[in-house]
Formats: C-alpha cells, structure tokens, sequence
C-alpha cells in the first residue's frame, strides 16, 4: 500500500519489505536470535522462506518483534501465521491456537504488540484481519546464545509441518475471527 | 509534614524509571527526582571485541533506535581507520538515518504522546492509549502507522530488516543501492509528505488549547547543544558540535567530534544509573543542556528544505527565535519529519546515489576515534579507543537521554510543582508528570545502554523518609 510491492523473492533480510496484491498467507516468525530458544520463531521462518520462495501466495517475515506497522500489510492477507517461543507450552512441543482480534491490555500502547492486538489494529484502522493462528513452542532456555536448545531445535520440523497443515486447512468465508 | 511522591513505574517511554517527588510541609512539591534503575554496561562489555563488531555489537543497544547507533559507530569505526568514506556511502547512511528519524518521531508524535493531546491529560488511563486514539480519531492512527512504515521499509529495503540492520559497516556500506529500490522509496515520498504536512497542520490549530501545558511543560532558560553543518544547517548525520543559549547566542561552535571532552563533562549521582553531562565550560549543573528536535531547531540557521523552512519559520514566528518549552519538541518532531522526507528525496534523486562504489577499506590507523551523529533523541557519541590488534580497550558512549537528564529532572520539578497537590493527588496530575519525560522522547535502555521497557512508578515520602503512597502502572 505504501511502499509499492516487491517481486516475489527479492526481498531482503527479513524476508521482503512489503507484500504484493497477490499474496494472501502471512507467516509472521519472530523472536530474538542471541537468547537461545527465543529466537525459534525466526529460525522457522527462515526455514519457511527457503521452502515457499516461489509461492506466490506466501510471505514470509523473520522479525525482532510484532510491530504497529505490520497492521497495515495483515489487513491485506486472507492468512496468517505466527510462530513464537512460549513458557506456557512443554519444552518442544507445539500449540497451535487460533486467533481472535483483541486489544493488548500488558501494553496498549508500545512499540511492541501482541498477534492479536495486531489483528485488532488491522481491523480497527484498516477494516479488515485475517484468519490467524499463533504456533507457539515450548521453550525454556533463554540464555545469552544464538542457538537452541536440542528439544526446541528438534521441534523445527514439526513447526514446518503444522505450516504446511493450515496452509491446506480451508479459511472459512469472511476474514478474522471476532 | 513534608512526604514525598514516587511515580514508578513510567509509561509510554523506553525503558526503567521512577520518580520521587519530595513534598514540603504545606504539601506543594518541594523537589523531583528522577531515577532510571536499570543497568547493563555496553561500554565495559564491549572491550576486547575487535572494532569491525563494533556497529553492529552496539546496535543492539536498543531496539528503537539501532539506526543511531549504527551510524555513530561506524564513524567511530571510520575515525580508527582513517578513512574518508565513499561519497555514495555518506548519501545513503544519511538516507537510513533519515528514515529512522521518520519512523521513531512517529512513533513518539502518534503512538506514545498523541493520546495525551487528543484525549486530554485526564482521560481514563484505560483509554489514554493507542486503542483510545483509535476510536477517538483513526484518521490519525491511521496516519501514524503509515508513517513509521514509510520509514521503517525504507531501512528495511537498504539494510535488510527493520531493526537491528548489518549494512552500515566501517568504511561505508555493505551493499549499494538499486535502481528498483530507489524507485521504490522515491514512489512512497509523495504520500508519506502528505501525511507529514496534514499532521502539522492538525497539531498548530490545536497548540492554543495547550497554553498552560506549554508555559509549565519544563519551560525554562537552558542552552541548547546540536550537530549543525558548515553553513549551520540542520545535518543529522554529519557536522560539528554548536551550543547556543536562551537569548541565541552562540557559545560554542565548529567544535569538532574528537573534541567533544572540551565541551561536555559528566556527572553521576547515586540515585540513579543515568549520569548527567553538563556543559564543562559553566560547570555541575548550571551548565544544563538540551538536545534533541527542540535543541537542534533552536542550535541551526535553517533546515536547507524549502517545506521544513517554511514551518521553521513560522515556528520562529509563534514562539521565538530560541523556544524554551520542552512541549514544542512535539512541534519541531513533526518539522524534523518533514525535513527528513524532503532530504531523503534529494538524495535519492541526486546523480549519483547508485554508484557501486559503497565502501573504503583499511586496517586500523589510529588508536582512538570519535563518532557523532544525531539520534531522534539528540547527540549522540561514540568514543573508542583500541590497541594494536584492532580490538577495543576502551568505549564511552554518550546518548541523547543522558545528555537531557539536566533538563528532565528540572522538567518533572517544574511540572510537579505546578500541577501536583500533594494533599489530593489524582490520576491527571500523576500524568502531566510522565508527560513531561514523554517531551523528551528518552530512551533509558540506550542512555543506560539496558534492555527493556519503561513502565513507571510514583512514590510519595515524608520529610523522614518514610512511604506513605505509590502508584503504578
């Protein structure tokens, strides 16, 4: 919208600085490399730009943290999908939750958002969220490190197939939940 | 008896604070602290690392403004190894610079302050937020996150990612600019000007409403410190340090980076983890300083934009030529955006801004550099020094926050004693104060070089220390 789109695949870093028209699933991976387990939602995203380069309806984002900004390109997408480090789920196991659109009453008002404070800002300002889903991972290991830890590593795969299995999932009509 | 109020923690700011308000007998505000209490210590951490870490080890700083850091590093790092950087490579660092000033000033201007403006200082705290703007005023919101995007794609499009990008490097540049990506950013500038003109325009026809806010609002005599360039034009990316006081005359200028020392001491207290740098020549504290949007307006002649130009000097018009309130760094936020977008578009449209040749090399040929650029926040310096293996011994840094913590104490002071009673505290008067830090835009995890958010917290303390109240968020 802003930025006019870049051509599939020429996107840089973080996985392209916007989307094109065409494309209709997010993936939202983020997350801090230097703190172990923590940085597993941009691993698997990096994982998942290797694997859906040529998709055409698949953009990838490998990023620090949800921002405000990202409400403007969701409100764009039929899909998403965020893939995070979770305390709350067994080490190396994977929940997958679908999302709601909500307000982020632990910080309202930040440079860091919640998924679904995201969605909401999507709806609220940009009239319209997709259908999502946070794939959280159970994580416990957040040391100083750019690795992780071998029950988190060995969750990667999984991860890609729980993509691959709402990539397939059929969205109901409508976007976004809520 | 006399008690004192502490707010702790501090909201819609980067980082860790409180602040203590001490109050007298009748129960006005006698006098304000302000503590930043978290620590991690980048200057120590980072010796022994070799200096080609340097950009990018100290970018991780924050994650606001990692931007800043980058460039002040890597002139540090280009100071060390004596080299005179490719003229694409100045072009393009002051483009990413540029586009970070865009993106934290909107972020500041719409996301942490603007609920303040639109829905008054004592609005619900429930909804005196993002989402209470929303509602109020979506046009607005909408507006703001289109501009931070604006800026925040164009560092993503020539550094790789949004924060924490690696392409600023000593010597230059890692890569250089495409055509499509320069067509790319030049295609978004019309909209994102747009958006910055109608912003200003909205926030002068509300400015009356907020005349006691201005006159109270840390409004009070201070020099100003600033990076300007030979012709004392606004350059936020390359220049020589110029302090100027109330009254617009100059006390110092053309002081070059590496002499910074002659200019700024620094003191600590043991209150808090965020030292306080003076201006040597008046001594601690009367030498208090400002830096940041305000200060820059009030150090530079003009812009060098014909748009910002224009509201400078209507600025100039309404408020003086040296302007004292600390609320109009929300003002002259909005002139620095608008600055940036129009400087961004000259440089891109200039002849050579996709010359290949991005980045010098060279083996360290100096034991000690300095480099300053100015951050969304104010000055910003990087000072290193390194032994004959290139690998860092020494590291001071200097953030905007820090040089501001003079004038932020004196803010809250000032601020507390006009609209706190201590006898019937309330959720505005407890606003105003965080409010005021808000002017400033600070950064406590850079100045403090820690990681985090900034919640706040007030205490309220008797004349014998003891706590008698708190409010947090």
């Amino acid at each position: 919208m802003f930025l006019p789109p870049l051509p599939l695949g020429e996107g840089r870093g973080e996985g392209g600085s916007t989307m094109s028209r065409e494309m209709k699933t997010l993936i939202l991976g983020y997350g801090n490399t230097l703190r172990g387990d923590d940085g597993i939602g941009v691993i698997a995203a990096q994982r998942l730009r290797q694997a859906f380069g040529d998709d055409p309806h698949v953009q990838v984002l490998a990023l620090h943290q949800p921002t405000p900004e990202l409400a403007d390109t969701l409100s764009r997408c039929d899909r998403a999908i965020f893939i995070d480090a979770s305390v709350d789920v067994p080490e190396g196991e994977l929940r997958v939750t679908a999302l709601a659109p909500g307000p982020d009453a632990a910080s309202p008002s930040t440079h860091h958002l919640s998924p679904s404070a995201l969605l909401d800002m999507a709806k609220l300002l940009f009239g319209s969220c997709p259908h999502a889903w946070l794939i959280a991972v159970g994580a416990r290991d957040f040391a100083c490190r750019d690795s992780l830890s071998p029950p988190v590593a060995a969750a990667i795969e999984q991860v890609l197939a729980q993509v691959r299995q709402l990539l397939l999932t059929p969205s109901p009509p409508g976007r976004g939940l809520g | 008896m006399p008690r004192t109020i502490t707010i702790d923690p501090v909201t819609r700011i980067e980082g860790h604070a409180k602040i203590t308000l001490q109050l007298g007998d009748d129960g006005k505000v006698a006098d304000a602290q302000f503590h930043v209490t978290q620590f991690r210590g980048f200057e120590k951490f980072c010796e022994g690392r070799p200096l080609t870490e340097m950009p990018s080890l100290m970018a991780r700083i924050c994650g606001i403004c990692p931007v800043s850091h980058l460039m002040a590093s890597a002139k540090a790092c280009d100071a060390l190894l004596a080299v005179e950087i490719p003229p694409v490579a100045v072009s393009l660092r002051r483009i990413m610079n540029l586009a970070q000033f865009v993106q934290s000033h909107a972020l500041s201007f719409f996301h942490l302050s603007s609920p303040d403006f639109l829905l008054g200082m004592d609005a619900d705290p429930a909804e005196r937020n993002v989402y209470g703007l929303i509602r109020k005023n979506p046009e607005l919101a909408i507006d703001g996150v289109k501009l931070r995007k604006f800026g925040q794609e164009i560092i993503a499009l020539l550094g790789g990612k949004r924060i924490h990008p690696a392409w600023v490097v000593p010597g230059g540049v890692n890569e250089p600019l495409t055509t499509e990506r320069r067509d790319q950013i030049l295609a978004a500038i019309p909209e994102a000007k747009a958006i910055a003109l109608k912003t200003i325009t909205w926030f002068k026809q509300s400015l009356d409403q907020y005349q006691e806010i201005i006159d109270n609002f840390a409004c009070f005599p201070s020099l100003h410190l600033s990076i300007a360039d030979e012709q004392n034009k606004l350059n936020v990316y390359n220049g020589n340090l110029r302090v100027v006081d109330k009254d617009a005359k100059v006390l110092a200028t053309g002081v070059k980076p590496a002499d910074y020392h002659t200019l700024i001491g620094e003191a600590v207290e043991n209150w808090t983890y965020l030292k306080f740098p003076y201006y040597k020549p008046m001594g601690y504290p009367e030498g208090m300083y400002r830096v940041g949007p305000l200060a820059r307006l009030n150090v530079i002649d003009s812009c060098g934009t014909p748009l910002a130009d224009k509201e400078l000097a209507e600025f100039r018009q309404r408020f003086g030529r040296v302007p004292q309130s600390s609320f109009l760094f929300h003002y002259a936020r909005l002139i620095e955006i608008i600055f940036g977008i129009e400087n961004m578009q000259k440089l891109l449209d200039s002849r050579d801004i996709l010359d290949p040749f991005v980045r010098a090399r060279a083996r360290p040929n100096r034991r000690e550099g300095v480099g300053v650029s100015e951050a969304p926040r104010g000055t910003l310096i990087h000072h290193y020094k390194i032994d004959d293996h290139g690998q860092m011994t020494f590291a001071n840094l200097i953030i905007a926050t820090g040089h501001n913590n003079l004038a932020m104490s004196r803010g809250i002071k000032q601020v507390a004693q006009h609209f706190v009673d201590g006898n019937h505290l309330t959720e505005g008067m407890l606003n105003r104060v965080e409010a005021v830090i808000r002017c400033f835009d600070p950064c406590l995890s850079c100045s403090t070089h820690a990681l985090g958010q900034m919640p706040i917290e007030i205490s309220l303390h008797d004349a014998a220390g003891k706590l008698l109240d708190v409010a947090r968020r």
